[in-house]
């Protein structure tokens, strides 16, 4: 891999990498406390709490008034750009992101809402896509710069593995607003022309439902998956420990069975049986007699497969509470 | 008495799989904009 050399020297010079760091901190220091930002900060922290877009006059003008975004960004690009001049190596402290026609700066985040600046580049070998993600979020967005096109999805019937999805094209230019709230609406960005700015305001909710996939215009799912990082963080611990084989965490991960998304709970079952049967087999047979339980059917029939490739599970005492 | 041991493998998942947090294909969409939450969950589930 070839280091360029000044890059090589700033690794070894921690004073310098201090220094730049330091630059960059009072830089985020500076925008945040210009008045216009951190009035805007504020209501970004009511919204993450729950607030509505429109009861915050501050956001909610951010969002409507191509001049008011356009200004707060244009001091943005001085508070950071102006360092950056002087210091070209020295790193935003901010999350970003740039790769394969689409980059994003995250300007604040608050909790489960974010606002952020994303670029879309014209791609010279655009296809179309066939198939569109819906996630369970609510999207703000006002264009800065740049035009282009984008498809408006909305789930309109159905469930499942297929749902009836009615898709409307939008031409994008500056000054342009979408808005796309939870997960049975989807926007996607079309073909650009050049580049175009976008200023986003998301929120996710606490707990968020299921991110899917539908195909387009079909509505078949060919794929789904959680929306949820602490439930998928909770997935792969549980993959670990079964890995591991810690019979020890066959309580801890049983007691994830109860509650929460039905595919976590699955999961928690399956990990709670391959790590202690006898514990497993009594979690199991009490989701599989309660009724209204989603996964009451799936555990019915599990219970009967293991039972048949097990016998000797059958000769176990009454169940008793896991 | 002594419970047999059930290889994980065996069990089946649920009809409908659910990959975990970001997994989504998105092999047939145009602008992979659904990278930056992929990027807050390594984020946030390494620490740093």
């Amino acid at each position: 891999m070839h280091v360029r050399p000044e890059i090589a020297a700033l690794r070894s010079d921690k004073a310098k990498q201090a220094r730049l760091r330091d630059a960059m901190d009072a830089a985020q220091a500076r925008w945040r406390a210009r008045p216009q930002v951190a009035q805007v900060l504020a209501d970004l922290k009511c919204y993450a709490a729950g607030a509505e877009l429109d009861s915050l006059a501050r956001l909610n003008e951010l969002l409507g008034s191509f001049e008011h975004a356009e200004a707060l960004v244009a001091q943005w690009c001085r508070d950071f750009l102006g360092p950056l001049r002087h210091e070209p190596l020295a790193q935003v402290p901010l999350r970003h992101h740039y790769g394969q026609g689409f980059a994003t700066m995250q300007l604040a985040s608050e909790g489960g809402a974010a606002l952020s600046l994303a670029v879309y580049e014209e791609k010279a070998d655009f296809t179309p896509p066939r198939s569109a993600v819906f996630s369970d979020r609510e999207l703000h967005e006002l264009v800065l710069a740049g035009s282009g096109g984008a498809s408006i999805h909305q789930v309109r019937g159905g469930h499942g593995a297929r749902v009836r999805i009615e898709s409307e094209r939008r031409a994008l230019r500056a000054g342009s607003r979408l808005a796309i709230i939870g997960g049975h609406a989807a926007r996607q960005i079309g073909q650009v022309a050049g580049q175009m700015v976008i200023l986003q305001l998301t929120r996710v909710p606490d707990r968020p439902g299921l991110t899917r996939e539908y195909a387009i215009p079909s509505g078949e799912l060919p794929m789904q998956s959680s929306g949820d990082k602490r439930a998928s963080q909770c997935e792969m611990a549980m993959a670990v420990l079964g890995a591991m084989e810690r019979r020890d965490a066959a309580g801890a991960i049983a007691e994830m069975a109860q509650s929460g998304p039905d595919h976590l709970r699955w999961e928690a079952l399956r990990h709670t049986l391959a790590l202690d049967s006898g514990r497993g087999m009594r979690r199991l047979e009490r989701i599989a007699s309660e009724a209204g339980d989603p996964l009451a059917e799936p555990a019915r029939r599990l219970h009967a497969q293991l039972l048949a490739a097990h016998p000797q599970l059958a000769d176990r005492e009454a169940p008793c509470p896991a | 008495m002594d419970f047999p041991k059930i290889d994980l493998a065996a069990i089946p998942g649920l009809e409908t799989a659910t990959g975990v947090f970001g997994s989504v294909a998105q092999s047939a969409v145009s602008y992979d904009d659904t990278v930056v939450a992929v990027m807050v969950y390594i984020y946030e589930s390494v620490p740093v």
